[in-house]
């Protein structure tokens, strides 16, 4: 019996110890994230809405002939297919 | 030479083995982990391929990956940048995950298969192309590619000519079918890639006529499409290119409404907004596909991407364009990719010519007969041994004819989302209840056990004694609104193993694990954009969870009735009597409550005595007395209201005693209104109020079922208690507890649990609301039921006698691809694969691809006239096709199949119902 405790009260330490790891993990990862987001990906956002550079085409364009855009995709030398872009 | 493909990190891990250009292994992660859509590193699949071939990782030249990272990363940032800051939480929560995976592919690859040759990346739309054009049965074809998003193409289009592709154009993120399909399949409630095809299958219900489809025209608002077929979204419209939320607030308000709660009711503008999306795409796939046979001038089509497992579309190809043959890829969403990177790296960038079609998705696992006996008898599992394959073929088709649910596990498993007879469960499609034991006995839906009472017209009632066309009371969850409807199938099966049971101070509940519960989770952190709503949940996942059901309703729509008729009595007997025949009902009411709890009659000399008991004292006094003289001049003497009526006291002689007292079910089908007059009654007669809650005490169980009746309808929440007397001479007093306050129950996380039961499990299907009035132990609750169409499978040679196919059959067919409509003759005799609009989702077989499956539909012919099987994947629900038979046992002993036929051998359910493998185990899970 006072092993079971023992034991729930170990178990109870160690999934709680394994949850604010996690929490703290969560919390870290958010904060730099968060810098990240707000210092890279806005001012990237702000030169790009400055220099009016469209990254996503969001809006219709009931002029435009077709939608289409040219792919071109087609077998390249062996070494292009090692890159990951 | 040996090429492995890969695909991973987004949904559908597999992986497909190249052996000199031929596949000789592919499989989905999913099937070895058991978790569906599995989108880990597919190192079980990897493994299975290896082992298949007796090599190693060594052996392998190339390894192929379905997509290149670092372009689809530029994808990702680029929506990040043009959508800040509204992106900030989706940036959050996915940027781990591409930190330690995603953009480090080649690394894992290396360490998770200590490999160390070369990987090579396939652009993702070309490794679909190359999955369904490498390995098609054409030298030149046209090809078109759709499906969610892979780097930056959400759809292309080309041609494919021997070993080349050349994919010429595309539509480009944030433009999508895919996502247009999977958005929709949010707002309607469906979890998004994986219940697309629900939406697909709700379509034929809604109006599928483009002028009178409200929703038809309003969806082409938010989608461009030009005569060439190419389209863009009005992206106001859409919140998935930055958020985790797929329908924008403008599209619901576009669409009349908020997106509908998981499961609940479906209702006509759910199904027209199915059936509106359904021909969007379908105009929009048909004006490209004429488009790219202008472009390509090919007869020859493939096609590959999720959007190809739009079987429904796929069946009209041949019809609606100028293409003349179709070929798809059985696995033709992203896992399918594996292939087409493998493909593409032997055929097309290493240059070796193309010697193989692929004719059959049997690419999984197999198991010997060794490894299976061995596995029966390890497990000490009973089971018989067929003779020879003729004897396994005549006894499977003779059990199936003899409507025996039957699990078939037989030669390598499928590749792909479909079951295609080698991890199938067949049953009879010429048995008109077969669809529901299917859906309540196998998929194990919603079941309740012996003790479970359901709300009717005629009052509360055991399951077992529901009659065929009785009419149960449903609650509408939109409007929480109380609806009686009448059943369309009872079911009811024996079963044993692990139950979910409820139970505090209000609620009382045992259900099967995979039953739908109406409840609403509590939870600390978000996981669901549903969250804190009802929704349907399975029990099991409930168990030590806290979580609300409902107990009570908002609105009971009753019928208000003006006048009740008492009845005369003999005329010519009493002819010189007057008889009061109508009385207005509200009076009446409120006098049948006050005799019902207070009134007794006594036939004394002659005198047909009526006596309401009510105190001098008492403060109902005036108000009874006032009821009372409505009606007829009363008496009043030793503390009772006294008439003697003739006529009254036959009609009421029939509530008999104390012990035997009863409302008309009649006069519970009254207007809320009025109810509350019978109600307010009552309880000044019998009842109390206290803390906020009615107690009604009664002798009379019937009367206490009344009262309970009566209170759930003004939307009280309902329980009740008895207390057993030890005295012989005396009744058991019965409780009815009715509290407005709360319409809920609370179930904490301890009031949850798994117990063995064994016994019979009952369930009703109704046409719409799928939330049953049900209680046990007197305690009520809302709790769920479902239902769901199946597939039939008929030999190749047979199809166009009983669908209207095009011809020749495309062999995708085989695949399970294309939806035919079935022969209208025929449509009586298979109602079980029938869908409302008169289609089937078929799979045809040729001999070659499946001997022993071929033959047993064969056979099953000869026995029935009609050589068609209902053919339906060999899992339970919410979990991927079984692949082992451990996992092929366990499915069958926790639910309802028969037998099993696993390679020779013959297992009987009934045998072995106390084996290891049963349902219990399966509920642990």
């Amino acid at each position: 019996m006072k092993m079971d405790t023992l034991k729930k009260i170990f178990t109870g330490f160690k999934n709680g110890i394994k949850n604010f790891g996690n929490i703290i993990t969560i919390l870290i990862n958010t904060v730099l994230l968060a810098f990240v987001y707000f210092v890279g990906v806005g001012v990237s956002s702000i030169f790009a809405k400055l220099s009016r550079k469209k990254l996503l085409e969001l809006k219709l364009s009931k002029q435009a002939p077709t939608y289409w855009s040219d792919l071109g995709l087609k077998k390249k030398p062996l070494e292009d297919y090692y890159r990951q872009f | 030479m040996y090429i492995l493909g890969i695909s991973c990190f987004y949904h559908d891990s597999s992986a497909a083995l190249l052996k000199d250009g031929t596949i000789v292994a592919a499989a989905e992660e999913e099937r070895f982990t058991r978790k569906k859509h599995d989108t880990s590193f597919p190192i079980n699949a990897v493994k299975y391929c290896l082992q298949s071939q007796n090599i190693t990782i060594k052996d392998i030249s190339y390894i192929g990956f379905y997509e290149k990272p670092f372009l689809k990363f530029e994808r990702v940032l680029s929506q990040h940048i043009e959508l800040f800051p509204y992106s900030f939480k989706t940036f959050v929560s996915s940027m781990p995950s591409w930190i330690n995976e995603k953009l480090r592919v080649p690394k894992i690859i290396k360490k998770k298969l200590s490999y160390t040759g070369d990987v090579l990346f396939i652009e993702h739309h070309l490794a679909h192309a190359a999955s369904s054009f490498l390995v098609s049965p054409f030298k030149k074809a046209a090809i078109l590619t759709t499906d969610g998003v892979g780097e930056w193409t959400t759809t292309s289009y080309g041609l494919g000519e021997g070993t080349e592709i050349h994919l010429m154009k595309e539509i480009r993120f944030p433009s999508s079918l895919g996502l247009l399909y999977s958005t929709i399949t949010a707002y309607l409630g469906f979890t998004v890639n994986n219940s697309e095809y629900k939406v697909m299958g709700l379509s034929p219900y809604g109006t599928m006529d483009r002028e009178k489809n409200p929703y038809y025209q309003k969806l082409t608002k938010i989608i461009d499409v030009k005569d060439d077929g190419s389209y863009r979204f009005d992206m106001d419209y859409f919140t998935y290119h930055y958020a985790d939320r797929m329908p924008s607030k403008k599209l619901c308000r576009l669409l009349d409404g908020p997106i509908r709660n998981p499961e609940s009711e479906i209702t006509q503008r759910h199904k027209d907004i199915a059936a509106a999306l359904q021909m969007l795409l379908e105009d929009t796939l048909t004006k490209i596909l004429n488009h790219v046979y202008e472009v390509t001038r090919c007869p020859n089509l493939v096609i590959a991407g999720g959007v190809a497992l739009n079987c429904v579309y796929n069946g009209k190809i041949l019809s609606k364009t100028k293409f003349k043959e179709v070929w798809i890829q059985p696995n033709a969403s992203d896992g399918g990719t594996s292939i087409g990177a493998a493909s593409y790296i032997y055929h097309t960038i290493l240059g070796n010519p193309r010697n193989y079609q692929q004719k059959t998705a049997y690419l999984g696992p197999e198991f010997t007969d060794d490894e299976i006996s061995y596995f029966l008898n390890k497990n000490k599992i009973k089971y018989t041994e067929f003779r020879d394959e003729k004897d396994l073929i005549a006894k499977t088709a003779r059990l199936i004819f003899e409507n025996n649910v039957v699990g078939w596990f037989q030669g390598r498993m499928e590749w792909g989302p479909r079951a295609l007879g080698a991890r199938s469960i067949l049953s009879n499609p010429c048995n008109l209840n077969m669809q529901e034991i299917l859906n309540l006995k196998v998929k194990h839906r919603e079941c309740y056990d012996d003790k479970t009472q359901i709300l009717t017209k005629n009052g509360w009632k055991l399951f077992k004694d529901l009659t065929k066309n009785e009419a149960v009371a449903t609650l509408n969850p939109e409007t929480n609104e109380l609806v009686y409807q009448q059943i369309e199938q009872k079911t009811e099966y024996k079963y044993s193993g692990k139950m979910v049971y409820f139970k505090n101070k209000r609620i009382n509940l045992l259900v099967t694990p995979e039953h739908n519960i109406w409840a609403k989770k509590i939870t600390n952190h978000s996981d669901s954009i549903y969250k804190n709503q009802f929704e349907f949940e399975k029990a099991i996942n409930l168990v030590s969870r806290e979580n609300v059901q409902i107990k009570a309703i908002k609105r009971w729509k009753g019928q208000e009735k003006k006048y009740f008729l008492l009845p005369r009595i003999n005329r010519k007997k009493y002819s010189h009597l007057w008889q009061l025949h109508k009385i207005r009902m509200d009076i009446w009411l409120e006098f049948l409550g006050y005799y019902i709890s207070e009134g007794c009659f006594c036939y004394d000399k002659g005198h047909h005595n009526i006596y309401v008991a009510q105190s001098l004292k008492s403060k109902h006094y005036e108000k009874i007395k006032k009821c009372l003289n409505k009606i007829y001049h009363w008496g009043y003497n030793s503390g009772s209201f006294k008439l003697s009526n003739k006529q009254l006291f036959e009609y009421l002689k029939q509530f008999g005693k104390a012990k035997d007292k009863f409302i008309p079910q009649e006069l519970l089908g009254v207007s809320e209104r009025q109810l509350k007059i019978l109600f307010e009654a009552l309880m000044r007669g019998d009842g109390t109020y206290r803390s906020k809650q009615y107690k009604y005490t009664t002798v009379s169980k019937k009367l206490a079922d009344n009262v309970q009746e009566l209170g759930l309808k003004l939307g009280y929440s309902v329980t009740t208690s008895k207390e057993v007397s030890n005295n012989p001479n005396h009744n058991d007093v019965y409780y009815v507890r009715l509290n407005k306050g709360s319409k809920t129950s609370y179930i904490r996380k301890n009031q949850s649990s798994l117990i063995y039961y064994r016994g019979k499990v009952y369930c009703v299907t109704v046409p719409k609301y799928n939330l049953l009035c049900v209680k046990r132990d007197e305690k009520i609750v809302f709790s769920g039921n479902s239902f769901r169409p199946f597939a039939p499978v008929v030999c190749e040679d047979d199809a166009s006698k009983y669908f209207e196919c095009d011809t020749p059959i495309p062999e995708a067919t085989d695949f399970m691809l294309m939806v035919y409509p079935v022969k209208e003759k025929w449509r009586a005799k298979i109602p079980a694969v029938t869908h409302v609009d008169g289609s089937g989702r078929l799979q045809t077989v040729r001999r070659f691809q499946n001997k022993l499956y071929h033959d047993v539909i064969k056979e099953f012919g000869k026995l029935s006239g009609i050589p068609i099987l209902i053919n339906t994947s060999f899992n339970i629900r919410g979990e991927p096709i079984v692949c082992t038979p451990y996992d092929a046992y366990k499915c069958m002993m926790g639910t309802g199949i028969d037998y099993l036929a696993i390679g020779k051998f013959l297992v009987k359910r009934e045998d072995n119902q106390n084996d290891l493998w049963d349902s219990e185990i399966y509920a642990k899970d």
